[in-house]
């Protein structure tokens, strides 16, 4: 009875189709010695090392090669060369194991992190740009950009006076009709499997970015940038359509040019007089070959493909696709810079070493006309777009660098074999290495960074949290001008007046076991001696602000510091914190919202005198001035 | 190359034929399917990797079912492990439908549990169950004997 009973039980037990047809394409990979793709072994290794998470035992740092070699961009292809590199890569890997992963969905996740990770940083690199743009109609906040003029798309924005927002596919336009918002229309942007990942809105244009990963016989990944005229609220009008099929990796809006980038990863069934099987296209016609460009020793057969697109006429200016792979975007008024990891493998006496190298590639913006400009490599990865910034024609770069050795006879990877170290480089414009801080933090990883011109600050954590403050005056000699050490980390950073830089982050115990939210202003008037000026604990777990920064509104103008957050009895309310140099941070209001939902994709924003907090289902409004809970409107 | 697996066998047909007998084990020993996933992984990785040559079909099911003890072995000693909250199924994912007699099963000690599991489901006698988690026959009769009192009185009447 027993024995039946289980046996039956363990009948249902097995593993998921998905999880079984990963592990087995990984599986047959390493099992072919000559075929071996290093980067997934590395890969599960260093996964395997996480979910074993000895990370908290001290490694022994291990001397590792620091000559980082270059990568060559070649151009001026014509699509025979492009097929031929193609070509060569599949012959050498074992192909059909990597894309037969990527139509499970991990190519999904694999954009979804990308997507996620370029979502994570951003900021400006000043105090108190939010309230940069000052509309006809009002004065507004803006989403929490990186950097001042570059827009980042995102869920909810506002021109002053309307506020475009996402719920299942429809577009919402509400008017903010000075605190009492009032529902204009709600429009049906997407059919069946299309996702709407973000919004940009200039004059009266509105540009929509709809995600859709359709399976059509074949897997179809697309992209498309929808241009609407929004001059008549109540009759919106979908002006023009543009196509990328790839996975969406970010985009940005400069003046009226936005930019959109995707990632197209090349399938194995190529051929060589169908340009459109090997190469991405735009609107259904392939790229042209002299906009192709290719990274020699590229890691995976995947392009970055960037469109610029007029916002005024929905037309296309320019198309450029990079062969190689892209990870981050970091992006300002000039330049765009994106980078990709890789894993390098050396030998040496006995001793087999990964460690990972981050290839920068740098392209030109002027007027919607994209130009490759250059590449560069570093070693370690960046954490996100915070992670680079240029500034003077020189790009700055923090990374962390992941180092695995084991001796040969033994390739099973123990986490005792892996250690990390952050460094910090200075590239020029062309990106060659001229300055650089390496070995620091041994054993941490960078949790978050922020450049404000000369000075560049970093945060690590495996304990406790040191944050770097560099002097980067002179960029062939970059120096660490203090390092301050405090209980938890700082996951988000940003600029908070003169002298001053409030971190967003998590709070530890000193061994670093994390017990919640907390704020942290630091004293950053004398470089050389930063402090911790005051900081307060959240009475929450958890918050969006954590993972990206346009979750977060942080405006030193208007003295506001506001995040949504939940605690762990799956409470959400509303934080909205001031700060005053005598005392600290005092909190302005502490608000229920419509309910005690959880709120993913909740911004905040506030137009004239009154802050709106926007999810996907309503609008709550206060006064911005005493944070009293005037309206709510629910679509 | 030599071929390390009994004959007409390969590495993608091996696991065609034990994943589920390796994943069954880990998942009665660390009960979740996340653990289970990632003990899978690592138990075929090495096999991969193993400089051993298998005499036979049982030899190699074996040599999967000592490697996967192992391997949940490290799992369970792990402080991160010990530190953290255990990962629950069912708030990300259906769990896998089972019967009472699982439920209790699971909520033996791990010791027992791994008995149980290679005794009842897997067949083997108590002298090879020693053989595979590297302990005493004795031991491992006194284990499915105190296994089989404690289910008796959760499980009335089953056993």
């Amino acid at each position: 009875m027993f024995e039946e009973k289980y046996r039956t039980d363990n009948q249902s037990i097995v593993p998921d189709e998905q999880a079984k047809r990963y592990i087995k394409a990984k599986i047959i990979q390493n099992s072919q010695p000559k075929r071996i793709n290093f980067n997934a072994i590395i890969a599960i290794a260093l996964s395997l090392v996480l979910a074993l998470g000895v990370t908290l035992i001290a490694k022994k740092p291990v001397p590792i090669n620091q000559y980082v070699g270059e990568s060559t961009l070649m151009e001026n292809l014509t699509y025979d060369t492009i097929y031929n590199s193609i070509n060569k890569y599949m012959q050498k890997q074992s192909y059909d194991s990597f894309i037969d992963i990527m139509d499970d969905g991990f190519a999904y996740l694999i954009g979804g992190l990308a997507r996620d990770e370029a979502a994570t940083g951003t900021a400006e690199p000043s105090a108190g740009q939010d309230n940069g743009t000052v509309n006809l109609k009002g004065e507004s906040s803006t989403t929490n950009n990186q950097v001042q003029g570059v827009d980042e798309a995102d869920l909810v924005k506002n021109d002053g006076r309307y506020i475009y927002s996402i719920k299942d596919g429809f577009l919402v336009v509400t008017d903010s009709n000075n605190g009492n918002p009032k529902l204009v229309t709600k429009k049906s942007l997407t059919t069946g499997g299309e996702t709407v990942t973000g919004l940009y809105v200039n004059g009266n244009r509105l540009a929509v970015i709809i995600e859709s990963y359709r399976f059509s016989g074949s897997y179809a990944p697309n992209v498309k940038i929808a241009v609407l005229d929004i001059t008549d609220k109540e009759n919106i009008k979908v002006i023009k359509e543009i196509n990328q099929n790839g996975y969406y990796n970010s985009s940005r809006m400069i003046g009226d040019t936005v930019y959109l980038l995707s990632n197209h990863y090349v399938r194995d069934n190529i051929d060589r007089d169908k340009a459109e099987t090997y190469v991405p296209c735009v609107d259904n016609a392939a790229i042209r070959e002299t906009d192709i460009c290719v990274i020699e020793d590229f890691e995976s057969p995947s392009y970055l493909v960037v469109s610029s697109v007029d916002m005024e006429k929905g037309e296309i200016i320019d198309n450029t696709a990079i062969l190689g792979g892209a990870q981050n975007v970091y992006c300002n008024n000039e330049n765009l810079f994106y980078t990709f990891t890789k894993n390098e493998k050396s030998e040496a006496g006995g001793k087999v070493e990964y460690k990972n190298e981050t290839t920068i590639v740098k392209l030109s913006l002027k007027n919607g006309i994209i130009k490759t400009e250059a590449t560069g490599k570093v070693m370690g990865m960046p954490l996100n777009q915070f992670s680079m910034d240029e500034y003077q024609n020189n790009l700055r770069i923090v990374t962390t660098v992941d180092i695995t050795t084991h001796s040969k006879s033994s390739s099973f990877v123990s986490s005792a074999d892996s250690t990390t170290k952050n460094a910090l480089y200075v590239l020029d414009k062309d990106l060659k290495q001229i300055g650089q801080i390496e070995d620091l933090a041994k054993g941490e990883r960078v949790y978050s960074v922020r450049f404000s011109g000369e000075v560049g600050y970093f945060v690590t954590f495996k304990q406790v949290d040191p944050l770097f403050t560099v002097d980067l005056k002179d960029p062939a000699d970059p120096k660490i001008l203090s390092e301050l050490k405090i209980p938890g980390f700082s996951e988000y950073l940003h600029p908070y007046g003169e002298g001053r830089l409030f971190g967003f982050g998590k709070s530890a115990t000193e061994q670093g076991a994390v017990t919640g939210l907390k704020i942290s202003m630091f004293d950053v008037s004398n470089p050389a001696d930063v402090s911790e000026l005051h900081l307060s604990s959240v009475p929450a777990d958890w918050s969006e602000a954590s993972e990206t920064h346009k979750a977060i509104m942080v405006d030193a103008k208007k003295n506001i510091i506001a995040f949504i957050a939940t605690d762990d009895v799956a409470k959400t309310r509303l934080f909205v914190y001031g700060y005053s140099e005598g005392n600290g941070f005092f909190k302005k209001a502490e608000a229920k919202l419509t309910n005690d939902s959880f709120y993913y994709g909740a911004r905040l924003l506030w137009i004239n005198d009154y802050f709106y907090v926007v999810t996907k289902d309503s609008i709550v409004t206060f006064s911005l001035d005493t944070f009293e809970k005037l309206n709510t409107i629910e679509f | 190359m030599i071929n390390k697996f009994p004959e007409n066998m390969s590495v993608d047909t091996v696991f065609d034929k034990y994943c589920n007998t390796v994943y069954r084990l880990a998942y009665a020993r660390v009960g979740n399917k996340f653990d289970a996933e990632d003990i899978l992984q690592t138990v075929f990785l090495k096999l991969c990797k193993a400089n051993v040559c298998f005499n036979d079909e049982e030899h190699l099911k074996a040599w999967l079912l000592k490697v996967t003890i192992n391997c949940s072995k490290n799992l369970l000693k792990s402080a991160f492990t010990k530190l953290c909250e255990p990962l629950n199924d069912t708030i990300t994912a259906p769990t896998h439908e089972v019967s009472e007699v699982y439920l209790q099963v699971a909520k033996l000690p791990l010791k027992y549990r791994t008995v149980v599991h290679l005794h009842y489901f897997e067949g083997y006698s108590c002298s090879e169950i020693a053989q595979i988690t590297a302990s005493n026959e004795a031991t491992v009769k006194t284990r499915l004997k105190r296994a089989r009192e404690r289910l008796q009185t959760t499980l009335k009447g089953e056993i």
